[in-house]
């Protein structure tokens, strides 16, 4: 795994939180309370003299991890975050597709609405799945939420799509370009609070998070960040292997990705 | 480590995909559930292994055997890394093309040497806009040897056709070489080729690292940095540093208002700093009286402003016809179009030159704009990327343009740039 200049994904992270709240009048960030989506975080807080200048929505279908929610409420504390609880209804079956796709997007369309937010943060990479690195930076959706992945707006130098359809929204991606190791290095460097599931416990660990129901551990010692970064740059196995929606069946992210998932 | 960006050019077929795909088994930065899942969905479409697939993810792509957008990919390779940009080749996508291509420090042609694929019109056309994109330092893979019986004579009737046309499109030779490859049975891509044993020189890998790039070195030159807005209340500003630096204390001059400010506090990644240097994105407090909209304003030193203007010369490459209301778009922020002419169409497929004549969609233009509201104008051989915009209206993109200083009707056209 290639690990990047910290400073320069910094710089380039930094330029796209700032230029994404100056071009859009309502901007949210999607935290689940992951290592990518709060080291977003970190960076909007130092994009912006020290606060998250923008509120931070959880999508929150009620199954994710005890863990999780303590440390959902411990850094909201910390970091003072306007958090934002979408609930989530889970009505069909408990994994994958049907989950990640209809209960989530909806839950996620509704606060949209009610909010009325123009743009969201949303921390995906590019290293995470072959879709992922198809993304633009900024990147708009249609009012059912879809990603016209046939015909995304040019994207050239700094010069981001920034016009709004009636009822769509944009999607701002300030981390594409950061590599899952760089992502630790900087947690490290940082030193950002990240949810304890991801340190190893008897011989396991959580890679990748989701909620309890599509989410499995790797077997691991790494026990703390020094730990997982050593890891990482040994290891051949994939970073979402536990994640239950990306290997139902061929091209699951390319549907639930256009059909408005994260 | 720092990237060294490559973008993947050349016509659709002639294995841009492949080549990347092979480059990423080959080197071992595929994984090993990549491969699986390329392979599974080759078998799937009844085909035999397909590298290509390794890239080429959505369903669309590997069905119809074409890339439809953009994806990078990260190549580990001796002491250095690569991020290949891999972009579409079909003619249709090249907005896509572009879009991938404008992240490129330097780049990779593919040329097929299969019996009547050849230099073909998109060949040339994404070497136009290579250039145009300022980049000046190619490499050129001519592709399928294994198709062409790994012939010497395949290979440099590649080389003889298209030598002639970069040096009009204004590549300097020295800084071009041309690697017999093929993509598919990965042949001279990370070691010498056993069936080619007439070639004498690197493989492709070895040869991408010996071509230094063309970085702009920071930290040089009069200070100059770009300005998005106010981050906090009407008195601190985010911006980044194109060249020299930003001082805390030192007089500026902020344009296109051509008024002058003190820099007071800076800050870098949420750290307070004495200054701020390329390629940083800063936060910093003007003390003054600031006008209300500081979008798209530069700072400079007071002693060397660049100049400021509503008058505009570029050479543009259109991808849709112009229209009455476009606005210039430059490092984020845009300016209205008033009106504009055509001094020069060219055809980016032989570089020739026709005065007077518009533009189609794929074709070049030396044009002259006149804006709505005055913004900096810098040519781009003095600072490459406040010297480069592109053109659009209400539906897209129109053409992408690098600035130039002047045009002179009749003036030999020898090189883009």
């Amino acid at each position: 795994m290639i690990e990047q200049d910290l400073n320069e994904l910094e710089n380039k992270s930094t330029y796209i939180i700032r230029e994404g709240k100056l071009k859009f009048s309502k901007v949210a960030a999607l935290w689940s309370m992951g290592k990518d989506s709060t080291t977003v975080l970190q960076l909007s807080r130092k994009a912006f003299m020290g606060k998250v200048p923008f509120p931070v929505i959880h999508i929150d279908n009620g199954i994710d991890f005890p863990e999780t929610y303590e440390f959902r409420s411990s850094l909201r504390d910390e970091w003072d975050l306007e958090l934002i609880v979408a609930k989530s209804e889970i009505k069909n079956e408990l994994s994958g597709f049907s989950c990640c796709g209809e209960n989530k997007t909806k839950a996620l369309q509704e606060v949209m609405k009610q909010y009325g937010f123009e743009a969201l943060i949303v921390s995906i990479r590019r290293d995470e799945h072959g879709i992922r690195a198809k993304e633009r930076y900024f990147s708009p959706r249609n009012k059912e939420f879809k990603w016209n992945y046939k015909n995304q707006p040019l994207e050239l130098w700094d010069n981001y799509a920034s016009r709004l359809d009636e009822e769509g929204h944009y999607r701002i991606h300030p981390i594409l370009d950061w590599n899952e190791i760089d992502i630790w290095r900087y947690i490290e460097r940082e030193k950002i609070p990240v949810n304890p599931l991801y340190f190893s416990e008897s011989g396991f660990r959580y890679r990748s998070l989701g909620c309890t129901h599509c989410t499995v551990p790797v077997q691991s010692d790494a026990a703390n960040v020094g730990e997982i970064i050593a890891e990482l740059r040994v290891t051949t196995s994939e970073e979402r292997e536990g994640r239950e929606q990306d290997k139902e069946k061929e091209y699951v992210m390319q549907k639930l990705r256009s059909l408005g998932y994260m | 480590m720092r990237l060294k960006r490559t973008a993947l050019l050349g016509q659709k077929d002639h294995g841009k995909s492949t080549l990347l795909g092979s480059l990423l088994i080959e080197t071992g930065a595929a994984s090993q559930a990549r491969i699986r899942e390329a392979r599974r969905a080759s078998e799937q479409l009844g085909r035999k292994f397909e590298p290509a697939f390794i890239l080429d993810s959505f369903s669309e792509e590997r069905e119809d055997a074409m890339t439809v957008d953009t994806t990078r990919a990260q190549v580990p390779f001796g002491n250095m890394a690569f991020e290949f940009i891999d972009v579409p080749g079909h003619e249709e996508l090249m907005s896509n093309m572009l879009s991938g291509a404008s992240y490129a420090d330097t780049a990779l042609l593919l040329v097929s040497a299969a019996p009547s694929e050849g230099v073909t019109d998109q060949t040339k056309r994404h070497l136009f806009i290579a250039k145009l994109l300022g980049i000046d330092r190619l490499t050129v893979a001519v592709n399928k040897m294994d198709v062409a019986d790994y012939s010497r004579h395949a290979f440099e009737s590649v080389v003889d056709g298209l030598s002639g046309f970069l040096e009009k499109v204004g590549f300097d030779p020295s800084h071009v070489r041309f690697v017999p490859i093929s993509a598919y049975n990965s042949q001279n891509l990370i070691r010498s080729s056993a069936f080619m044993p007439w070639y004498s020189g690197q493989p492709l890998m070895q040869t991408l690292m010996s071509l230094e790039s063309s970085d702009i070195t920071a930290g040089g030159g009069a200070c100059l940095a770009t300005v998005q807005g106010y981050i906090e209340g009407p008195r601190i500003i985010s911006g980044r540093v194109l060249s020299g630096s930003v001082t805390r204390g030192e007089k500026v001059l902020l344009l296109p208002a051509g008024k002058q400010f003190s820099v007071g506090r800076i800050w870098v990644g949420g750290t307070e700093r004495e200054r701020t240097t390329p390629p940083e994105s800063f936060a910093l407090e003007l003390l003054g009286d600031l006008p209300v909209d500081v979008e798209g304003s530069v700072i400079c030193d007071l002693a060397s402003p660049p100049p400021v203007g509503q008058v505009v010369i570029a050479i543009a490459f259109f991808l849709n016809p112009p229209t009455q209301h476009m606005e210039l778009v430059s490092m984020g922020s845009s300016t209205g179009v008033k009106s504009m002419d055509f001094l020069e169409a060219i055809d980016p497929t032989t570089c020739n030159t026709v005065p007077g004549q518009s533009p189609q969609p794929l074709q070049a233009a030396i044009i002259r704009i006149a804006l709505e509201s005055p913004r900096v104008i810098v040519t781009s051989d003095k600072q490459r990327e406040l010297g480069r915009f592109v053109l659009r209206d209400s539906a897209g993109l129109v053409a992408i343009a690098v600035v130039r200083d002047n045009w002179a009707p009749g003036r030999s056209q020898s090189s883009i740039t």
